[in-house]
């Protein structure tokens, strides 16, 4: 029952955040308002609400519960509680595209950017396939594997920010993750991505359970231990690469929202998945939400609040899990 | 057996939450573009009377067209340059994107311009307030604001210029757009003679344009040329002075070796802060060493007259300090 | 495993191996004083490194290339001795200051010291480079434990630690728009402004470290032993561990302070080092020592023509060459570990 409880509280939870991101803002919109555009009634905010705040959180929600579920597969494969997109080196080599894109083709049009995203998270994980012997290697040299071509990538990129001194700030902005200015069009092109990934994240719960063990297990299960780790990989750098692409490479919620949502609902994944990909929108969310609230008329990257909210609550949690496990 | 019932259930809550969102947004995107029909043709019908009387402004952009009904007068620009063209032509912007330090403009335009909404970055201007601000025109960068481009749009009609990287000679294009735009053809054009005139007659003050030249953002940890494929850089070259850099890239970071290699035989420094790296150098023999240095010609200029504004207003201060340090 | 990597039979060519070492130094040093952005003839390297002339080429190399390659030599050698010492408290080949959160946390204390308070003096911000170090190192600590069985925990949470305060470096630093360039110091090390003033700055932690090391050479022994026997001296260890870590935030923080983040040098050389010379100590430490600085000068040879006539930061070199060499242990690390 509890589990159910938790689900519920953290749906609930979302419900309250998106009220409040559609609320408050730059230009506070009064809840007569926000109810008359929300019914597409005539209303001085219709346009805040409908055509910016609603779509930025959507997209927001989408890439939250993305990067989420590809850190719960990631923990789960790897079997470490610390691997995450952005450790096993995906984020940078999105980042490294996109940073290509801004700084050596600043004329292309805008939705080349999200396209070389999605192509350098690819990268990063055909790398990470040639250099880890297919997957065959144990799963924490495989994240050790990921961390190194993470390091070359955050190289490539350094040189082109170092290189490229006047349009450091966008560059950085991307990178740190950032829901400025995300449209309709970026939320429905994330849409339909995460409405197929996310319920095949779920139903591989049980693959995920038996992962989670070990390899001895699996196998007397009668799993074919490379093939469904390869196969979840996959799975786990779609959802990330679709994510990223959208908003750029936040990379502290894939890592965080699995640890909350462990501690509260425990290891069984067909707990884990819906309930850190909930956590992980919500925590999206509220880093939005206060980003855009604390500096008017600028906003703090979404990517930053998180890790700026996500750190202390992180080493917590490791902490109290190194306790736990002596 | 309960196990299972129960991950059937959540199974089934998922595909309808799913389904849920799915509908709400095929809902809501239908029915955006319903409400954003009648806001677009009342925008369309209400001013059409008074429009009959002047013919509609249209302008190719960098990202479509423009077509302005009636001159505009709520503005909204998101650089420093178009608030520089705006002050020339006596226009007066409702909102500019002056990453919330507006010791930013430089003191000739800050002179001219009048109360206005700051929203936010140049890079992340905050769309929240520029809607709610109701602007009839927006004046974006491409390179920065591309992106967006279909929201502010939403908004306004927006014309997107090429700026950030622009040199002196698209910027004046830039500029006849921006007068075009706001209705002012005809003084831009007026304005633009009597920036050339001012050119012209400052040139003459300036005896040695045989001399090489090199501006610089200076800050604690490097130096920064500004080539001629920069702004500053650009206009120096325009004006017949040489680059002593003459590199594809905008802004070079240079050591000291290489700046005494490159030896030029004036400077500009640009600082970004008090104490900057030129504090060390001048420390070293080297320094002594340069054309610049024997000369005394190492000049030190405000970096929002010379890389921030980049206007005509701009271009006339570069102008006149040159005079000031260079002329006879 | 690192016990039976430090018992490896010891080479017979040690003198051959550190003589080929000197020359190799000698060489890498030479060339980075002859070959920069301006020629310069080997008869005026002569003179200059002689001190003799004053004319332009004389005072490139005297005031320029003369301090930058021995600072990028004395942060070699310290980064170098930092890693070997790492390796050796966490008995973790995969440990590495960079891995412990040094080089993020006092990047992130330089860059808040300069948001807080504009124009830091250079012993200020060594000061808070010390204080970052110590704290990401400290944090590293606590998350993953020392265990001796944790390698990759200590690096994964290691990891995670360094991403998460490098981004808030790099949100300060998005925030400060104005102010990018001189912060992106802080994001990639490099040794292409050092003059005289930093090496001065820098030589008095260099030799405190370099002579601590010395005198605690037999108690770092003390660290090789298997834990049963490790255990039987309980608190000794213990002092001798924390006195290493105190090692090497001063030799790894002096270090970032001077030069930025370098990242991954502090990882290579060890094993290098490790690999031709074995596990004896007394040679060990010096070899690792040497070799460290021989890397980093060669290392900023190469940066100087990445982008010619143009410099590029020496890090970004660093993390080229280390990222592959990281891939090539963690792959040894794993096929070991079955």
């Amino acid at each position: 029952m509890r589990k159910w409880y938790s689900l519920f509280i953290a749906l609930l939870l979302l419900l309250f955040l998106i009220v409040m991101s559609l609320r408050t803002g730059a230009v506070p919109v009064p809840f007569r308002e926000l109810w008359a555009s929300l019914l597409l009634q005539d209303s001085p905010s219709a346009y805040i609400v409908l055509q910016y705040r609603l779509p930025r959180i959507l997209t927001g929600i989408l890439a939250g519960c993305g990067l989420a579920a590809a850190g719960v597969i990631l923990q789960s494969i790897i079997r470490n509680p610390l691997a995450s997109p952005d450790v096993i080196g995906i984020t940078k080599g999105a980042g490294f595209t996109a940073a290509a894109v801004i700084f050596l083709f600043p004329g292309a049009p805008g939705y080349v950017l999200p396209m070389a995203a999605f192509t350098g998270a690819l990268a990063a994980l055909l790398l990470l396939l040639l250099l880890s012997k297919r997957m065959t290697l144990p799963p924490a040299t495989f994240a050790l594997v990921g961390v190194a071509i993470g390091a070359i990538f955050q190289a490539g990129i350094q040189y082109l920010l170092v290189k490229h001194p006047s349009d450091i700030n966008m560059a950085l902005l991307w990178m740190s993750g950032s829901l400025w200015g995300r449209g309709w069009d970026d939320a429905l092109s994330l849409l339909p991505w995460m409405a197929l990934l996310l319920p095949v994240a779920w139903i591989q719960f049980a693959k995920l359970n038996v992962l989670q063990l070990g390899d001895e297990g699996g196998t007397a299960l009668g799993l074919r231990m490379g093939r469904e780790r390869l196969v979840l990989l996959l799975l786990a750098v779609a959802l990330t690469g679709s994510s990223v692409a959208a908003v750029g490479s936040i990379g502290f919620i894939g890592l965080i929202s699995p640890h909350i949502a462990r501690l509260i609902v425990g290891g069984r994944h067909q707990w884990l998945v819906p309930l850190a990909a909930l956590i992980g929108a919500d925590l999206i969310l509220l880093g939005d939400c206060l980003g855009r609230i604390l500096i008017i008329p600028r906003e703090v990257p979404v990517g930053i609040m998180t890790a700026v909210l996500g750190a202390p609550y992180f080493i917590y949690l490791l902490r109290r899990e190194r306790i736990k496990a002596r | 057996m309960k196990q299972h019932q129960l991950t059937k259930a959540l199974l089934f809550t998922i595909i309808g939450l799913i389904t849920l969102i799915l509908s709400a947004c095929g809902n809501s995107n239908s029915t955006t573009e319903a409400v954003a029909s009648p806001t677009a043709t009342a925008a369309a019908a209400s001013p059409s009377p008074s429009a009959e009387a002047a013919s509609p402004i249209v302008i190719e952009h960098q990202l479509g067209t423009v077509t302005l009904d009636k001159t505009p007068e709520r503005i909204i620009v998101l650089e420093f340059s178009y608030t520089d063209a705006l002050m020339t032509l006596g226009v007066q912007p409702v909102g500019v994107a002056d990453d919330s330090d507006p010791t930013l403009f430089m003191d000739a335009v800050k002179a001219q311009l009048g109360e206005y909404t700051s929203i936010g970055s140049r890079y992340e201007p905050n769309i929240e307030l520029i809607s709610s601000l109701q602007p009839d025109l927006i004046i974006a960068d491409l390179n920065h604001h591309k992106s967006v481009y279909e929201q502010l749009n939403a908004i306004a009609p927006t014309l997107v210029l090429n700026d950030h990287q622009a040199d002196y000679n698209e910027m004046l294009s830039n500029y006849s757009i921006i007068a075009k735009a706001v209705g002012k053809e005809a003084e831009g054009k007026q304005r633009l003679e009597e920036h050339e005139a001012k050119i012209k007659a400052a040139q003459q003050k300036i005896t040695d344009t045989n001399l090489t030249i090199l501006p610089a953002v200076v800050n604690p940890k490097g130096f920064f040329a500004h080539s001629d494929h920069s702004y500053a850089g650009s206009f120096l070259t325009a004006l017949g002075f040489t680059d002593p850099v003459a590199n594809e890239e905008s802004y070079p970071q240079l050591s000291l070796e290489q700046l005494v290699e490159t030896n030029p035989q004036a400077i500009f420094l640009l600082p970004t802060e008090e104490i900057t790296i030129i504090k060390e150098w001048e420390k070293n023999p080297l320094w002594q060493q340069l054309d610049a240095v024997t000369n005394s010609k190492v000049f030190t200029v405000e970096r929002k007259d010379w890389a921030l504004s980049r206007g005509l207003i701009g271009s006339e201060k570069i102008i006149e300090d040159l005079v000031k340090y260079l002329g006879a | 495993m690192m016990k039976k990597i430090f018992k490896m039979k010891q080479k017979p060519h040690t003198f051959l191996l550190f003589l080929f070492l000197f020359i190799l130094i000698i060489v890498s040093i030479v060339s980075n004083l002859k070959w920069g952005q301006a020629p310069i003839s080997w008869r005026v390297l002569y003179e200059a490194v002689a001190y003799q002339g004053d004319s332009k080429a004389h005072l490139y190399i005297q005031t320029l290339r003369l301090p930058r390659t021995l600072t990028a030599f004395t942060v070699g050698v310290q980064l170098a001795l930092a890693g070997l010492l790492t390796q050796l408290i966490t008995r973790n080949p995969l440990a590495s200051p960079h891995i412990f959160g040094i080089n993020a946390g006092a990047s992130l204390a330089v860059v808040l010291g300069l948001v807080a308070f504009a124009g830091l003096s250079l012993i200020q911000s060594m000061l808070l480079a010390f204080a970052g170090a110590a704290f990401g190192a400290l944090l590293v600590w606590s998350l993953a434990g020392s265990q001796q069985k944790q390698h990759v925990q200590l690096a994964l949470a290691g990891i995670a630690v360094h991403f998460l305060l490098s981004s808030l470096t790099e949100g300060i630093i998005i925030l400060n728009q104005h102010s990018t360039d001189s912060m992106m110091f802080w994001l990639v090390g490099s040794v292409n402004s050092a003059g005289w003033a930093e090496l001065r700055a820098l030589l008095p932690f260099t030799i405190t470290g370099l002579i601590a090391t010395l005198l605690m050479l037999p108690s770092f022994k003390l660290l090789l032993l298997d834990d049963a026997v490790a255990t039987g001296l309980g608190s000794r260890i213990m002092l001798v561990r924390s006195l290493g870590v105190l090692l090497v935030i001063l030799l790894a923080g002096s270090a970032v302070a001077v030069c930025g983040p370098i990242g991954f040098l502090c990882l290579i050389v060890p094993h290098v080092a490790r690999a031709l010379m074995g596990g004896k100590l007394p040679l060990l430490i010096p070899f690792t020592a040497l070799a460290g600085g021989c890397l980093l000068v060669s290392a900023d040879f190469l940066s100087k023509f990445i982008a010619f006539p143009f410099e590029s930061p020496v890090g970004i070199i660093t993390a080229a060459i280390g990222g592959p060499f990281f891939i090539y242990l963690a792959r040894r690390q794993g096929g070991k570990a079955r």
